[in-house]
């Protein structure tokens, strides 16, 4: 039998995680409140905002809410709050008055009655004007606005300047051969929509034990695979909060086990990151801490198995990733409005802040020295994972930021995997398909 | 449970800014060698006094951000990291303060829930 015995390389790249903003480390809850979150987010943004005015408007004074007065025209910076009706409110139990609003559309919360309010430490006014619309932003954006006070002590905007998108570190020149990084991400191991054949097949292209040597060379270039999330879902029926029974304790453990296994293909054959997300065993609130390794006792004895932050940020070969499981976009798309997921993620990149929502409406440790979310630094491919499908496009920033955004799909659903060449940023998919017709 | 009585939440303290014979704008050196003259146990309850409204003074102070949920000490130190020059011989004292002690803690403490 004829074989080629030249043994293809993979090729490596340099790591370095930048997820250390992210990590929670010893800190303890001691009863802070999350008011400490929007004073150091106003802080911080607002030392960037006061930065860029003297180049957006050099001759107007810069006010407080306290400070304005009726027709001087001034520019204000202060953070959003989205008065919405028809957010859902804790309160809402113990009214009075019970009147009824009616939720047209149950994932999104927006009504044509929603007005944006800005508030700094002095105090709060209420924005009025068409150039901020109010579908398109949220509570808890950092804003600096132009306009002047009306007779009915409102904030007249005429034009707004937003914090981001934040420069970015020079994009280094990789020669040589392309290098690429795949994304995977919603796996749902143990529920009904998991294929595992569809999963296993994904394994073994990325792996190499697919394909003929011209494939295996074009795999031998994948650098790393990184899992953005909602990698297992434990059946609803064991998560009662009832003690499970002996019978059923296999069910909870079962996906984790059958992960573990694909996992160590993948591990010995390349480097893995994976992150939690929404249905995984890890914490509810953003940032999600890594998922624990003796989750994964197969795995974790490979230095190549990695367990990341939910955001996660890193670089390979001095090329910069950020990116989410997706619950800083889901949350958005309920609280505003956009033509498609990657208007969302632009808009988090202007505004220099990963997940503006939180602590409104999305779950965030109580931080009382920074806020995580802030970005400082544009990265070179900004990815949201656990989407419904696949989209990516190149965003081009004022001071020549180039950044890639990629919406990775569900894998369990779609049978998609995203691949990104990390010199060209160039992006495609891989479809995984079972289908026999 | 919520308290009926303002002077319930916020300790009752006499104005005693002229018996120690200065104000909050003058520099800390002052402060010390005044201090120092007086070692009799009555300047040391003043002093007491005094520091203790200096205290609720930065607690309530809304430039450094919300007190609650925060030791005194770690507030004056995220203050300094943001820049917003906190008064040094506040930082000082909460130095030197025996852990433990109750002063370390900003007013709202065990107050709020």
């Amino acid at each position: 039998m004829d074989v080629d015995r030249k043994v293809i390389q993979r090729q490596q790249s340099t790591y370095r995680s930048m997820d250390e903003i992210f990590e929670i480390k010893n800190e303890k809850y001691r009863g802070q409140q999350y008011s400490q979150i929007y004073f150091t987010r106003l802080h911080h943004m607002r030392n960037l905002l006061y930065s860029l005015i003297p180049k957006w408007r050099p001759d107007l004074p810069v006010c407080t809410v306290l400070g304005l007065e009726e027709g001087k025209q001034c520019v204000l910076v202060g953070t959003i709050y989205k008065h919405m009706k028809l957010k859902p409110r804790i309160l809402d139990e113990y009214s009075k008055e019970r009147s009824v609003v009616p939720i047209v559309k149950p994932h999104n919360f927006m009504h044509p009655e929603d007005h944006l309010i800005l508030e700094d430490e002095s105090g709060r006014v209420k924005l009025s004007g068409n150039v901020l619309v109010p579908s398109v932003f949220v509570t808890g954006v950092i804003l600096a606005l132009l306009g002047k006070e009306t007779t009915d002590s409102e904030f007249l905007v005429e034009d707004i300047l937003e914090a981001g998108p934040p420069s970015q570190i020079e994009r280094p020149v990789i020669g040589g051969e392309d290098k690429y990084v795949v994304f995977v991400s919603g796996l749902c191991v143990g529920s009904s929509t998991f294929n595992p054949l569809q999963f296993q097949l994904f394994v073994d292209h990325v792996t190499g034990y697919l394909g003929e040597v011209k494939e295996q060379c074009i795999e031998s270039k994948i650098v790393r695979v990184v899992i953005a999330g909602n990698s297992i879902e434990i059946p609803k029926c064991v998560l009662t909060g009832q003690t499970v029974n002996s019978k059923d304790q296999s069910k909870l453990f079962e996906p984790i086990k059958e992960l573990d296994i694909s996992l160590t293909q993948l591990a010995v054959a390349m480097p893995v990151d994976i992150m939690p997300g929404t249905g995984d065993p890890a914490n509810f609130s953003l940032p999600q801490q890594a998922l624990n390794r003796c989750l994964f006792p197969g795995t974790s004895a490979y230095n190549t198995f990695f367990t990341c932050t939910n955001p996660h940020s890193f670089e390979l070969d001095g090329v910069r990733f950020l990116g989410t499981s997706g619950q800083n976009i889901d949350d958005l798309e309920k609280y505003s409005d956009a033509k498609d997921k990657l208007e969302f993620m632009e808009r988090t990149l202007r505004w220099s802040h990963l997940a503006p929502t939180t602590p409104n409406t999305l779950g965030c440790y109580p931080f009382t020295d920074r806020d995580p979310f802030f970005i400082e630094n544009c990265p070179h491919i900004y990815f949201c994972g656990n989407q419904s499908e696949y989209s990516s496009r190149m965003l081009k920033g004022s001071e020549g930021q180039l950044v890639r955004l990629i919406c990775i799909p569900r894998f369990c659903e779609t049978g998609v995997a995203v691949v990104v060449n990390i010199g060209s940023l160039e992006c495609h998919t891989l479809n995984f398909s079972t289908n026999l017709d | 449970m919520p308290t009926n009585n303002v002077q319930d939440f916020y300790r009752q303290v006499k104005s005693n800014r002229k018996d120690l014979g200065f104000t909050k704008s003058e520099s800390s050196a002052k402060k010390k060698t005044h201090l120092s003259e007086k070692q009799t146990t009555a300047a040391g309850a003043k002093e007491e006094c005094e520091w203790e409204r200096l205290l609720t003074e930065f607690d309530m102070d809304m430039k450094y951000g919300p007190c609650s949920g925060m030791k005194r000490l770690e507030r004056w130190e995220r203050a300094v990291k943001m820049d917003l020059n906190p008064p040094t011989e506040i930082g000082n004292f909460l130095k030197t303060m025996k852990i433990g002690d109750p002063k370390r803690n900003c007013i709202l403490e065990g107050k709020l829930f």
